[in-house]
């Protein structure tokens, strides 16, 4: 696993608010066409370090690297320019958009059409229309009984799992070179889980980066390469899958938390 | 100098008065995130209200009160009356819309400002009222050496620092401000923590509109003057106050009032009259620009 | 497509009544499609005509007349159109859109007038007033966008009355701190009185089969046309890539920048697009009554304007023409209301906004919303993930401007 080359490195990543430090001096590295899950109690630091990697945030010290792309100091928009798209933990689909302009929304950063353009039916912008149009058409791929249907409906008339799959087409509308999704399995039921489970890994198996953030331990188990727990915003275990299961420090993270609030 | 000074005398009266209604504008925002378009219109409907009690008493010569005690019930009606009708428009415009898209109660609260302006120009006049504050109040004037400014003006200046204090006390002393400070700070906590969320929005929109209604009659005394569409242009200078000063921050709104009545006089006096106005939002722009947080504001980017 | 009928042998009724059915969305759909769009127009540029027939055949007389209300109302719906771009599509409170409509006016006014003895030919004329209407647009778009919601609402503002003041004080020349600047005769905008005498367009008055032109069908039809082009480009950028970019801002800033749009570029072309297609609409105005007013700037023709956008529906463009006829004609027939016109107005808004905020036919929901998108969401789910440590006002403070709610120009995310 350790010859193919790094997507994604993450070196002394620190974030600070006011006081408290969210993500501190964490580091990791993501490799070409593997999957690597990211898990640790509530209030870890997991989604800040996602909103790091896209720009949503901007930390207090530390280094991003996209294939040797520093992407620290870098607006959103470019940073998803530069090949990084991510779903969110509360999914963010365009509620008034149908499902297939939200998919569209995906092609936005690599297809070159402007107002006049589209006002005078230039021939350049007709093609990148019809390009993002069959982009949509492959993104639905892995959904497609799912999707296709609903394609003209506004996106606040679907279901709850409806929405993930509609916010993890658009992430791949986006042609990105790492894919980060966060909690992808919230709020679905075990079919559904299963079902997406099948899709992460295709989506692996067509060439894809993946890094994710997720809850439920069965899943990371089946589908992760690896394994990144933290805690307070520390990293404190990484490897495979079942040798992260039985680390001593990690069982502590949980149940020590777990035991607290309850 | 002297020219200096009293410029400086007359910005601090507009000041204290732009300060009094920016205190509306910013306990409104610091609870509700809104930005109360109509709150210079309650400013305005407290004038007239005190305007209309001091023609009661003093055209009609019911009986012969003093002054003092007309100026007492002028007081009394304009800031019940303002305190009623900010409590109302809070229930009709803005509380059917609390958790709407933030474009929404911005729209109703242009309307409710319009709606006031035109209420007052068709029903009551569509012309300035005189406010026959010579009957009222002395009309003398305070010299200090080269200084010199009107009783009414001092009033004025006098009254409003009072109140400021007085509401500052009640934010951070009393146990109902704590509540307001509470839920300014995260509605959805506060509830947990069995504060009346409603009654305490309620009470603020009652503050923030009797306020005004102070400034209302204030402004009547001290420029004898009240019209439909004063509270139009002061409104927004007295927002640019509280956004100078940082929004939300109560302290924050006095300094900026008085910063900016002090800008205005100053740059009408040196500068140019022609264009007063325009350095006022000019000074607005430029502080959301160089400091959005305003003066006063929590800094939000002290990050490298 | 709902509204798509799918066998066309259905009766008319079913059809209405399937179209009744398919909701706001659907209507809208089916009200902008070409089959409806262009009998409208069609319709429209002949309603003068048939004034003017019924008036030669009958023994009313008021073609001209109504003629001139129809042009005021295609102007309405010119504007409301405007607005829809800025405020219904892309979001932005601009509280200073009819500063843009009188700046155009006024543009117009100094190159077509003896005020500044200038008469340039109409596309000169036009070229002046995309540029200086554009260069307003950049001035307050470059700084305002960057700022939250709320702020943009209160800079416009504070633009329309610098504006007004500009307009009403620039009849003699500027004294800054006792130096004078310029001549002593200097008059650029006539104060009070606004321009007059300004010369309508250098057009034809008569054309092969249509004869002669009255001034103001002319101008009508100069609307009605303008309001052609631009549902037209409405419609063509909705549906490509600029439209998708300004509703996903409008509808989550965050996810949107998420998927690479450059939210600052995409607010600023829809508020200057919006803004210079007022300033049209100003010129056209400025030439069809002969005259600028100061009036044009005047803050309550700005919520005039939006009454209608929003009446018909945020978003939607038929809602806009609705809108805009719905509170142009009554006016004119109601004379005896017209002293309580705005008062009307403003009651309709605060009541339309709180009992049907999307509007008639409008799709953009401004209704609570507490599932999908939205600020307070994002601080909500920052807060969950600090779970356990206490998140004061800072904190909150602190994720709100580094997301962008506050974008202070040295961040530029």
């Amino acid at each position: 696993m350790s010859d193919r080359a790094p997507v994604l490195e993450i070196r002394g990543l620190t974030c600070r608010f006011g006081g408290l430090t969210a993500v501190d001096g964490f580091d990791v590295e993501v490799r070409q066409g593997e999957i690597v899950s990211l898990v640790g109690p509530n209030g870890a630091g997991k989604t800040t370090v996602f909103n790091l990697i896209s720009g949503v945030l901007k930390p207090s010290r530390g280094s991003v690297r996209l294939q040797r792309t520093e992407l620290v100091g870098r607006p959103a928009h470019r940073i998803t320019h530069l090949g990084v798209a991510r779903t969110f933990q509360n999914i963010r689909v365009f509620p008034q958009l149908t499902v297939r302009e939200n998919i569209l929304l995906g092609t936005q950063h690599w297809t070159r059409s402007g107002m006049l353009g589209s006002v005078t039916f230039w021939p350049s912008t007709i093609r990148a229309e019809r390009v993002a149009h069959a982009e949509v058409d492959k993104a639905i791929d892995l959904f497609r009984e799912r999707l296709e249907p609903r394609l003209e409906d506004p996106a606040f008339t679907l279901s709850y799992a409806n929405r993930r799959r509609t916010e993890i087409a658009r992430a791949l509308a986006a042609r990105p070179k790492l894919l980060l999704l966060d909690e992808p399995v919230a709020g679905m039921n075990p079919y559904e889980r299963i079902e997406m489970a099948g899709l992460i890994r295709s989506m692996r198996d067509r060439g894809l980066t993946i890094f994710l953030i997720e809850h439920h331990m069965p899943l990371v188990m089946e589908i992760s390469d690896r394994v990144v727990v933290m805690d307070h915003g520390v990293k404190i275990a990484e490897g495979l899958p079942k040798e992260v299961h039985s680390n001593p420090r990690v069982v502590e993270a949980y149940l020590g938390r777990r035991a607290a609030s309850a | 100098m002297d020219y200096f000074l009293n410029q400086l005398i007359n910005g601090l009266e507009l000041g204290s008065l732009y300060a009094l209604v920016a205190l509306g504008y910013t306990l409104i925002y610091g609870i509700l995130e809104l930005l109360n378009f109509a709150h210079g219109d309650v400013f305005m409907v407290g004038a007239f209200l005190a305007a209309g009690v001091a023609a009661l008493f003093v055209h009609n010569e019911i009986a012969a009160i003093p002054g003092g005690l007309v100026v007492v019930l002028m007081l009394l009606v304009a800031i019940g009356g303002a305190g009623v009708l900010g409590v109302g428009i809070e229930r009709v415009a803005y509380r059917p819309l609390r958790n709407a898209n933030r474009l929404a109660p911005l729209i109703t609260a242009i309307g409710v400002s319009l709606f006031l302006e035109n209420a007052v120009f068709v029903w009551v006049s569509p012309a300035s009222v005189l406010v026959p504050t010579h009957a009222l109040v002395s009309q003398g004037v305070l010299r200090a050496g080269v200084v010199e400014t009107p009783l009414t003006g001092l009033m004025l200046f006098g009254g409003s620092l009072g109140l400021m204090i007085a509401l500052d006390l009640f934010v951070f002393r009393t146990r109902f401000g704590s509540a307001m400070r509470a839920t300014a700070q995260d509605r959805e906590a506060a509830t947990f923590m069995g504060i009346d969320v409603d009654r305490v929005i309620m009470v603020t929109f009652f503050l923030a509109s009797a306020l005004a209604g102070f400034g209302g009659v204030l402004y009547g005394l001290r420029y004898a003057s009240v019209d439909f569409f004063m509270g139009y242009g002061l409104g927004i200078k007295a927002f640019t106050a509280a956004v100078i000063g940082g929004i939300g921050n109560i302290r924050g709104a006095m300094v900026g009032g008085l910063l900016l009545g002090v800008l205005e006089s100053l740059s009408g006096g040196f500068i140019s009259t022609q264009f007063q106005d325009t350095f006022v939002f000019l000074a607005l722009i430029v502080v959301l620009l160089v400091r959005p947080q305003g003066l006063f504001g929590q800094p939000v980017t002290d990050r490298a | 497509m709902s509204g798509q009928p799918t066998a066309f042998e259905g009766e008319t009724g079913h059809a209405l009544k399937r179209f009744w059915e398919s909701g706001p969305s659907g209507w809208n759909r089916t009200l902008t499609r070409p089959v409806v769009l262009v009998p409208f127009f069609v319709v429209a540029a002949l309603v003068p005509l048939i004034l003017q027939y019924v008036e030669d055949n009958s023994s009313w007389i008021g073609a001209q007349y109504w003629t001139l209300i129809l042009a005021t109302c295609a102007m309405y719906a010119c504007l409301a159109v405007a607005l829809n771009l800025v405020v219904g599509y892309a979001g932005l409170l601009n509280l200073g859109f009819i500063a843009f409509f009188g700046i155009g006016s006024y543009a117009y006014a100094l190159v077509a007038s003896d005020q500044i003895h200038q008469h340039f030919p109409l596309w000169a004329a036009l070229l002046v007033v995309i540029v200086v209407t554009l260069a307003f647009a950049l001035l307050v778009g470059v700084p305002a966008l960057r700022l939250r919601g709320d702020y943009l609402a209160i800079v416009t503002l504070a633009f329309g009355l610098i504006m007004t003041n500009l307009i009403l004080d620039l009849d003699r020349p500027p004294v800054l701190a006792g130096h004078q600047f310029g001549p002593d005769g200097l008059n650029i905008t006539n104060g009070t009185n606004g321009l007059h005498n300004v010369a309508p367009f250098s057009l034809p008055t008569s054309l092969p089969v249509l004869g002669a032109i009255p001034h103001y069908r002319m101008y009508y039809w100069i609307f009605v046309g303008f309001l052609a082009l631009s549902i037209f480009c409405m419609l063509r950028w909705r549906h490509t890539r600029t439209g998708r970019a300004w509703v996903a801002i409008r509808d989550d800033e965050l996810a949107a920048r998420a998927m690479g749009v450059n939210v600052f570029k995409y607010r600023l072309l829809a508020f200057c697009t919006s803004a210079v297609m007022a300033g049209i609409v100003g010129m056209i105005d400025a030439a069809l009554v002969f005259n600028a007013y100061p009036e044009n700037f005047a803050v309550q023709q700005t919520v005039q304007v939006f009454v209608m956008a929003i009446l018909g529906g945020l978003g939607s463009l038929p809602g806009a023409i609705l809108g805009a006829i719905a509170f142009t004609i009554p006016p004119y027939v109601l004379q005896q209301f017209v002293f309580y016109k705005y008062l009307i107005i403003s009651v309709v808004l605060v009541v339309v906004m709180v009992l049907r905020p999307e509007g008639l036919l409008g799709t953009v929901s401004l209704r609570p919303r507490k599932v999908l998108g939205g600020t307070v969401e994002l601080l909500t789910a920052e807060s969950e993930e600090a779970e356990g440590h206490p998140v004061d006002k800072a904190d909150a403070a602190e994720i709100e401007a580094v997301t962008g709610e506050i974008l202070t120009p040295e961040q530029k995310l």
